[in-house]
């Protein structure tokens, strides 16, 4: 027991150990290399012996936790972390990949000036995708979260000196803060009615029929809220479009961050709210999923930039990944997404090769590599390929035919079959721009590219290169996965994570809602009935045929088109122009945004300054004279008025004295006259 | 024996009195005025006289003694004065005699 | 009805003094005045013997009439006022004066016939006259009783004496 502890926090502990040390040890390269490679290796030889722990079901969950402050009884702040079996996947996962990553990155980034504060992020990354992988409380997850979304943006540009870069990573930076804002108002809806953020305990009370504020559409309105934070980190529609544009990061990062682990952060989160999750929220991210993942591979059809239709096809596999999270196929979500890390860190770092190769190009137009050269790099190339497209006997097959049934049945069930036609649809463009990608490189030889060879690198150290791209061809093909290549129910990965299920204590708000009377959503999917998995089986072979049907077509159009100029893919290009130009454009998002906010906000700011230049200086002005007047006005008013006052009542002084003078008027008469009237004044008050 | 009643002295006293008012305060001769203060006594003197007779004042009657004694005494020293005044303002009027004036 | 020699007696003597009064203080020659004041004081004489008072009949007849008139007399004779016409304008003070003695003139009319109320002065139309004192009373009155004001006013007297002669007396330049 103790030695599984022990080793559980060596990954953590080395992660940071690592990433403390690279920080402040001064900088010499080989030093550098050296702590790399020791602590991301540490971390892997332990995630690897936990994995096979739990492949030879030796294994049982760990908990730890960090209490950070207890507010008498209302509100506590414990850092809860579990690793159950499905975190240890993922967590072997990151490990092997940010492993790869950085051997890769050794050699890619050989002649970089800052490389130490590349490598400096890059631990911080990954500690923090521990982290996030870890974290059962809130929280901790969201602090996790913004610090992989820093390193994201650090990385992103981090050639700094390039205007494209630094405006990517501000884009990525922003879109995602866009999310965390969603993500960090679910936080506060949830601590404010739970007193706590521990996901366990929030499921417990959720469980007991206490939602927040009462009222069971806040629990729906708090998670959308947070999957607005998975949408935002996993580039869903609306927020993808700082996805393509982060490509401007050195290809090792687009392999790590934005291909394996950073982008499936979003996943991870949906799949920890999975527990407390409604079906009206589930039918949001279906939704959600779905239309990303047509619309990314639609996108992808026209680019020509061997990063940018990496980035789509990540965008696409993300959206079933969403979608199969939204069917309630949470199994399958994690184990495509799983899938995905390896055979798109492959592609990704296969790109870099490539584009190593050509010194700088990446446009597909332009580059044609010999196959003969370079035989690894085709064949990884084209395992990966077919592993995109989910072809049989290779990993996502069993993942993406499953989502691809789980669809079905959830379409046919309510008669609502957008969600099956368009992943059908989907996984037909997956599979041209895929192969359009791997013909345009490796069959179709451009006659007047003045980059028609590959240099051949004899002084590089190809292995760095080659190696990390074999292992992770390896790994694309079936045997991660099950036993037996076509049967879904009996992978053990699938199996582990599915029984993961019953301990996260799942209520039945998902399963409750299975209510044909209710006609504003979807009817969920019981995925625990017999009915169910009856309709598995007997749907299952149409949707194996269908997607081979759709990966037939796909393929043999990328064919036509690229590979013996058999079509003049720009007549086709001509006649469908209108099509062409909106896939082109990124479905005119970007265009769209730029609108919104850019020019919204340049409108305002010119407004403002009209306003400002035009009525707050005139009013200022205007204040001004009328102080003038007024000083005009103080002066008229002394004058006149109040001097005039004092000459008034000089002058009736002067009058009364005169008045009053006259009484002195020296003659005697005068005065008896008066001394009588007063007399006679008196005699009458008297008498009166 | 008579209808004479006290109203009816009180009544010619007061018109007595009354003219002598008027000549003193408004006649510009201070002989006049001389005249009108004699008449205001001799109304003062009437009074008395009626409210020894009918209200058995018995004091009235030798009031009316010492009234005209002060009387005697007071029109001499007043001509002298009016002399005087004569003399240095070389007028009767009395509104001459205004150097106290303010 | 009947003819009352005394109201006869009171309502003309009354009547003289007035017209007297009248003539005194609107006659712009001082001697016409000075005749008047003569009719005034015999009709005030006349009253007081027509009330059983012969002391103060001889008292007014001979101190009033034949000491301060006389005196002013003389005075108008020394001061050479023969034909002297004062000719006074009307001034503000006229007027002023005119309004004091009418509201003066129309309280005291009000007071004498309303003097129930302020002076608690009943109406006597039958008169039951009281007796005047005769000289030989008046005598014994002052002796016994004010012979303090009796010497009070001989020194007056003689002040006043003094006093005048030494006002009127020229000087000696």
């Amino acid at each position: 027991m103790a030695t599984i502890n022990l080793i559980f926090f060596s990954i953590p502990l080395s992660a940071i150990v690592g990433f403390i040390l690279t920080f402040i040890v001064p900088k010499k390269i080989k030093r550098i290399y050296f702590i790399e490679i020791f602590f991301s290796l540490i971390t892997l030889l332990s995630s690897l012996y936990l994995l096979i722990l739990v492949l030879s079901k030796n294994f049982s969950s760990i908990h730890f936790s960090i209490d950070i402050f207890k507010l008498n009884s209302n509100f506590d702040l414990i850092f809860n972390y579990q690793a159950n079996k499905t975190e240890i996947y993922l967590i072997f996962l990151t490990a092997l990949i940010s492993f790869l990553v950085r051997l890769y990155s050794i050699e890619y980034l050989k002649n970089e000036e800052r490389l130490k504060n590349y490598f400096v992020v890059l631990s911080l990354f990954v500690l923090s995708m521990y982290g996030i992988i870890l974290s059962k409380n809130l929280f901790s997850l969201y602090i996790f979260w913004e610090l992989v979304g820093f390193c994201s943006y650090y990385l992103i540009g981090f050639w700094r000196h390039k205007e494209a870069a630094a405006n990517a990573a501000k884009k990525a930076f922003i879109v995602n803060r866009i999310g965390d804002i969603g993500f960090f108002l679910s936080i506060l809806i949830f601590a404010s009615t739970y007193k706590t953020l521990d996901l366990g305990n929030i499921s417990n009370a959720i469980g007991k029929e206490i939602y927040p504020f009462s009222q069971k559409e806040f629990l729906f309105i708090a998670l959308l809220l947070a999957s607005l934070g998975a949408f935002a980190k996993s580039a869903q529609m609306p927020f993808y479009v700082w996805l393509p544009d982060a490509m401007e990061g050195p290809t090792p990062i687009s392999a790590l961050i934005h291909a394996a682990t950073m982008v499936a952060a979003g996943v991870i989160l949906i799949s920890k709210l999975f527990a407390i999750s409604t079906a009206e929220f589930l039918l949001i991210v279906a939704y959600i999923g779905t239309i990303t993942a047509l619309a990314a591979s639609f996108i992808a059809l026209s680019q020509n930039d061997i990063k940018k239709i990496l980035a789509y096809s990540t965008i696409s596999q993300l959206g079933y990944m969403f979608a199969a999270l939204g069917f309630g196929a949470y199994s399958l979500a994690l184990g495509h997404l799983i899938a995905h890390a390896f055979f798109k860190a492959g592609l990704f770092l296969s790109a870099g090769y490539i584009i190593h190769l050509f010194e700088g190009e990446q446009n597909i137009k332009k580059i044609f590599i010999d196959k003969k050269k370079e035989k690894i790099l085709f064949f990884s190339f084209s395992i990966f390929s077919l592993s995109l497209c989910g072809f049989p006997f290779f990993s996502s097959f069993l993942t993406k035919d499953s989502i691809l049934n789980f669809s079905l049945i959830f379409s046919i069930e309510n008669n609502n079959y957008f969600f099956s036609a368009s992943l059908f649809l989907a996984s037909l463009l997956t599979s041209f721009y895929t192969f359009k990608l791997f013909f345009q490189i490796f069959f179709n030889k451009k006659e007047h590219n003045f980059l028609n060879h590959a240099r051949h690198i004899s002084s590089d150290n190809k292995t760095l290169y080659l190696a990390p791209i074999a292992i992770f061809a390896v790994l694309s093909l079936f045997y991660i996965f099950s036993s037996t290549p076509f049967d879904v129910n009996r992978s053990f990965v699938l199996n582990d994570i599915t029984s993961e299920l019953k301990l996260l204590a799942i209520h039945d708000f998902y399963y409750r809602h299975i209510d044909n009377t209710k006609g504003d959503f979807l009817n969920a999917l019981d995925l625990n009935s017999l009915e169910f998995n009856q309709k598995y089986i007997r749907y299952h072979l149409l949707t194996t045929l269908l997607s081979l049907l759709m990966f037939s077509i796909g393929i043999v159009f990328a064919a036509i088109l690229y590979i013996k100029n058999i079509l003049n893919p720009e007549k086709i290009k001509k006649k469908l122009f209108f099509i062409y130009k909106l896939s082109e454009k990124k479905l005119y998002f970007d265009e769209l945004y730029d609108i919104i906010f850019v020019d919204l906000t340049i409108y305002l700011s010119r407004f403002a300054a009209f306003i400002d230049k035009n009525i707050i200086d005139e009013t200022i002005e205007f204040v001004s004279y009328s102080t003038k007047i007024i000083a005009l006005l103080a002066k008229y008013l002394d004058k006149y008025l109040i001097d005039g006052t004092l000459h008034l009542i000089a002058f009736i002084f002067e009058f009364l004295g005169l008045l009053i003078r006259k009484i002195q008027t020296g003659k005697v008469q005068t005065y008896i006259a008066l001394s009588v009237l007063i007399m006679i004044i008196i005699y009458i008050f008297i008498t009166n | 024996m008579t209808s004479i009643s006290l109203q009816h002295f009180l009544i010619l006293s007061f018109i007595l009195f009354s003219l002598g008012t008027y000549a003193v305060i408004v006649r510009k001769n201070i002989l006049v005025a001389l005249i009108g203060i004699e008449l205001i006594l001799n109304a003062a003197n009437l009074n008395f006289f009626a409210f020894s007779k009918f209200k058995n004042y018995q004091f009235g009657e030798l009031a009316i003694i010492f009234v005209i004694i002060i009387a005697a005494a007071e029109a001499a020293v007043a001509l002298a004065i009016f002399i005087n005044l004569y003399r240095n303002f070389a007028s009767i009027n009395p509104d001459k005699a205004n150097t106290m004036k303010e | 009805m009947n003819f009352n020699i005394y109201d006869f007696s009171f309502y003309s003597l009354s009547f003289f003094s007035v017209i007297g009064a009248i003539g005194a203080v609107l006659s712009r020659r001082i001697f016409y005045a000075l005749a008047s004041l003569l009719l005034t004081l015999i009709s005030i004489a006349g009253i007081f013997i027509l009330f059983d008072s012969e002391f103060l009949f001889l008292i007014q007849i001979l101190i009033y009439i034949g000491g301060i008139l006389t005196l002013i007399i003389f005075a108008a004779i020394f001061l050479n006022l023969y034909n002297v016409y004062n000719d006074e304008k009307k001034s503000f003070g006229y007027w002023f004066g005119f309004l004091i003695a009418a509201i003066f003139s129309s309280f005291m009319i009000y007071l004498i016939y309303n003097e129930s109320k302020f002076f608690n002065i009943e109406t006597e139309r039958v008169g039951n006259l009281i007796s005047s004192k005769k000289i030989n009373e008046i005598g014994k009155e002052l002796i016994e009783r004010y012979i303090a004001l009796f010497h009070l006013f001989a020194i007056f007297l003689l002040a006043a004496v003094i006093a005048s002669a030494s006002l009127a007396r020229k000087e000696k330049n």
